[in-house]
């Protein structure tokens, strides 16, 4: 999650996190990348958590909805089952 | 015809014993290759790489060779995983070193880095996660007598996401160091 976080505010850092908490991890900022401080990595964090969480919902949501058009166009379960796998 | 040859020991030439019995079917041998110490660590700790500059796993291991001539079997169960955050695909690699040197690197690479292990999914984008293990062995000839340090690196390739070394909830990395009379 923390170098999600890095990435959010830089797209193209090149960095490693050892560690996975943001108090203690060690941060190696590589290849000329501009350090990003601990307090602005830790804000960014939860914005990266819900990201993530809705782009999850996301795909249950699709994958529902496109399982429902299916059934309208007429397709049983297990047909539907045979083309998607669920 | 058949026939039985009985000996309690096999010697060189040289009146050096190379095969000794004891007479109950257990027999030792100084001739053969074996496996004179193991050492082995492991490691949880979580470490993320996005660019092409390896970085150490915290994976690593040390082992003082008895005689300069023995070798190091070097066993490596690294965990490891690609991430890829808006591109289609994720690519990186790993690689093996003894003290500061790179004795195997197995991946291949160009100048954005290692490309030999990775996922691409064609039009489509996110955070998908590739969870795995990457296991490798290598037959080391350190000649030498000092203590040796064994340690795995691994890095991702420019632009394409993140590697990770022990991600949470993705397992631990051993390695295991064997020094074998070859």
């Amino acid at each position: 999650m923390i170098i999600e976080a890095i990435l959010k505010i830089n797209p193209s850092a090149q960095c490693s996190v050892t560690g996975s908490d943001i108090d203690t991890c060690e941060i190696a900022w590589n290849e000329g990348t501009t350090p990003i401080s601990k307090a602005d990595i830790k804000a960014m964090m939860p914005v990266v958590e819900q990201e993530l969480k809705d782009a999850e919902q996301t795909a249950i949501d699709k994958k529902a909805s496109g399982k429902q058009k299916l059934k309208d166009l007429g397709l049983d379960d297990d047909e539907i089952k045979a083309l998607i796998g669920a | 015809m058949s026939s039985i040859l009985k000996v309690d020991q096999l010697q060189d030439s040289g009146g050096n014993n190379l095969v000794t019995s004891n007479g109950s079917g257990v027999i030792t041998s100084s001739a053969f290759g074996k496996v004179l110490q193991v050492v082995s660590a492991t490691t949880g700790t979580e470490v993320a790489v996005t660019g092409n500059t390896f970085t150490d796993t915290t994976l690593t291991a040390s082992i003082t060779p008895i005689s300069s001539s023995n070798k190091i079997l070097v066993l490596v169960n690294q965990s490891y995983h690609l991430s890829r955050a808006s591109s289609s695909y994720a690519y990186g690699g790993v690689r093996l070193l003894r003290d500061t040197t790179s004795i195997f690197n197995p991946n291949p690479e160009d100048s954005s880095g290692s490309y030999g292990l990775g996922f691409q999914v064609t039009g489509q984008t996110g955070s998908y996660i590739n969870v795995g293990f990457v296991n490798y062995n290598y037959l080391d000839s350190p000649s030498s007598t000092n203590s040796l340090t064994y340690k795995t690196q691994i890095r991702a390739y420019t632009g394409t996401g993140i590697a990770t070394a022990q991600r949470a909830g993705g397992g631990a990395s051993t390695i295991i160091l064997m020094e074998v009379l070859a």
